[in-house]
């Protein structure tokens, strides 16, 4: 998805509210609405007149900085809570605003194509990084230290790794009906149950109706990096032997034995 | 076609975009809850001659044996191993032969895999994929630890290597580095996918999930539209798909589902509850200004019968006939 808009801005030429203000706008032309959530554009790739990339090249990093802090208040703006008096508003489920990345990727360009008058800016947004591998390499078989090739080279040279993998905070190790299993924590909520034709959980767990459908939820405070737990089965969770509080959310150490309703333990552990 | 174990099977399997022969091989028996993948390596007619090799093999001896499936699964793969072997062994041009496959039996409520090398098995449940058998390879053993992510992994150069075959050395069924054995239950609400890395090796498993998850009833579409979606992705490798539904396996996003939750959604006892609820404070403000409304002016303008307050008992009323005449005395008890 390419969101593409201009704006001319005051006669003075272009300035930081400008620039930051016409970010915003971009951000909320190109939002993609989904069932829960409405996804916002992060990568943002914004051309400048020569001219214009010249005289502010200097305080760019600068923009970005403040940039990224007005992207950011939006966002909590149009996640705030609606206010207890306002009927109208509560009755309608509110969606999440949020970011396929981790973080808003802002970078500018002189426009090289001359499409860009001195003073204007021109914004291209993307929801996403478009990563689709392209893969290349032979199939080989390694035998007894001996590798052998057994298949043709297939086309592509060199691997563009356009993005670094996920930013992995933890690992939960466990063994359900469909044998051992390593689930990587890559995101900051984890729900963790049986799971349900109409609920999702994101570890779905192969065991049986022992353990709820959604037995516990994961947290991780972005600012510590910290882990926190809240029970929500009907069975009981306990960490470490110890039992919680339904509906509690208490502190996760960095490594614990979750059990979940006395059918399956699970191995969490923080990844430095 | 509906089974009588009630699965629902679906069977693909593609060259690809780029490879002028497809090594792979892909058969399901639905009545003996048989499935089977096999990815064939030597190249052009030798791979395929092994894959075809371990295909006839393997259901050739499941078919024969008796006894604990596990054993069974184990001396089928064994016995195409040693046959793929000698076969090598005999014919210059099929020198060096051999396959990576992983066998799925379905049996009572379980299901039974044996799996060497890289193709893979997923279990689908409850809107998640998840991948049940290992890869036997250096990048797939890091990727199994939690070491490096799926990502990673899929753009890792030695993505293609291998340690172990079908075919490569003469094994006996029960050598420890050579076939891994699973048995797990078979939940009629789950789903399994058998692939080669074809699909795999282009396709995350949440892709995979996306089009699992549109799942209304037909297995076969479900294994085309994957296969279609890994010719998209890329296409450079031979793709092989086996699709088994459970007989309760239900996609989350199929359209069955999506119609299921729309008449959930609309449950008038909710509705009306909630709605009750949401204006109860402003229902008992309104009644109580009503009421000092209808107070004010009761006040105002209802006021009591003027006058003859007293009088009243001198009169007496008296019913009359409707037949009384004009002139006529009216009599009237004292």
């Amino acid at each position: 998805m390419s969101a593409r808009n201009s704006e001319n801005p005051a006669e003075e030429g272009l300035n930081g509210p400008v620039i930051i203000e016409e970010l915003l706008r971009n951000m909320e032309l190109g939002q993609f609405e989904m069932n829960y959530s409405v996804l916002l554009p992060c990568i943002f790739s914004l051309y400048l007149h020569p001219d214009d990339y010249a005289r502010l090249s200097v305080v760019l990093d600068l923009i970005i900085e403040d940039s990224k802090r007005a992207l950011r208040a939006r966002v909590s703006q149009l996640n705030a809570k609606p206010s207890i008096w306002s009927l109208r508003r509560r009755r309608r489920p509110s969606k999440e605003y949020k970011i396929a990345l981790r973080d808003w990727v802002i970078k500018f360009f002189p426009d090289a194509e001359g499409s860009v008058p001195l003073g204007q800016i021109e914004v291209h947004s993307d929801l996403n990084e478009d990563v689709k591998p392209d893969f290349r390499g032979t199939k080989t078989t390694l035998m007894d230290g001996d590798s052998s090739i057994t298949s043709e080279l297939t086309n592509g040279v060199g691997i563009e790794t356009r993005r670094a993998a996920e930013k992995v905070y933890g690992e939960i190790r466990y063994d359900d009906d469909s044998g051992p299993q390593v689930y990587l924590v890559t995101q900051d909520f984890v729900r963790i149950g049986r799971g349900g034709d109409d609920l999702s959980v994101d570890l779905a767990l192969y065991t049986n109706d022992e353990v709820s459908r959604e037995q516990l939820v994961l947290r991780r405070d972005p600012a510590t990096g910290r882990f926190w737990i809240t029970d929500k089965s009907t069975n009981g969770t306990c960490i470490d032997g110890k039992r919680l509080k339904k509906g509690m959310e208490e502190p996760l150490p960095d490594r614990a034995q979750i059990g979940l309703s006395a059918v399956l333990t699970l191995d969490f552990e923080v990844r430095p | 076609m509906k089974t009588p174990a009630g699965w629902r099977c679906g069977v693909a399997t593609d060259p690809g975009r780029q490879r002028p022969t497809n090594e792979d091989r892909a058969y399901a028996d639905e009545r003996a809850g048989i499935f089977l993948i096999v990815d064939g390596l030597g190249g052009h007619a030798a791979g395929e001659k092994a894959a075809e090799t371990a295909v006839e093999t393997v259901t050739e001896r499941l078919s024969q044996d008796d006894g604990p499936v596990e054993d069974r699964v184990r001396d089928a793969i064994a016995a195409a191993n040693n046959r793929i072997f000698d076969l090598a062994s005999d014919n210059k041009e099929w020198h060096g032969m051999a396959c990576v496959l992983t066998l799925a039996v379905a049996h009572d409520d379980k299901v039974t895999v044996g799996h060497v090398g890289d193709s893979r098995m997923y279990l689908i449940w409850n809107g998640s994929v998840r991948k049940v058998t290992s890869d036997h390879s250096p990048v797939g053993e890091k990727e199994d630890q939690g070491e490096i992510t799926e990502q990673e992994a899929m753009l890792h150069p030695r993505r293609h290597e291998v340690f172990r075959n079908v075919g490569s050395m003469y094994r006996e069924a029960d050598d420890e580095q050579f076939i891994e054995i699973r048995s797990f239950p078979f939940r009629p609400a789950a789903a399994l996918l058998l692939c080669s890395d074809g699909l795999s090796d282009v396709m995350t498993s949440s892709e995979i999930n996306e089009v699992v998850e549109r799942y209304d009833g037909d297995a076969e579409r479900v294994a085309l539209e994957l296969v279609d979606a890994a010719n998209e992705a890329s296409g450079k490798d031979n793709i092989s798909v086996v699709f088994v539904a459970g007989p309760d396996f239900l996609g989350t996003q199929s359209k069955t589902m999506e119609d299921a939750r729309t008449r959930h959604a609309i449950t008038r006892i909710s509705r009306h509850s909630r709605l009750l609820l949401s204006h109860l404070p402003w229902l008992i403000v309104g009644i109580l200004l009503g009421m000092l409304l209808w107070a004010a002016i009761a006040r105002i303008t209802i006021r009591p019968f003027p006058g003859r307050r007293g009088e009243g008992d001198s009169f007496r009323s008296v019913p009359i006939d409707a037949g009384v005449e004009e002139r006529s005395v009216i009599r009237v008890a004292p």
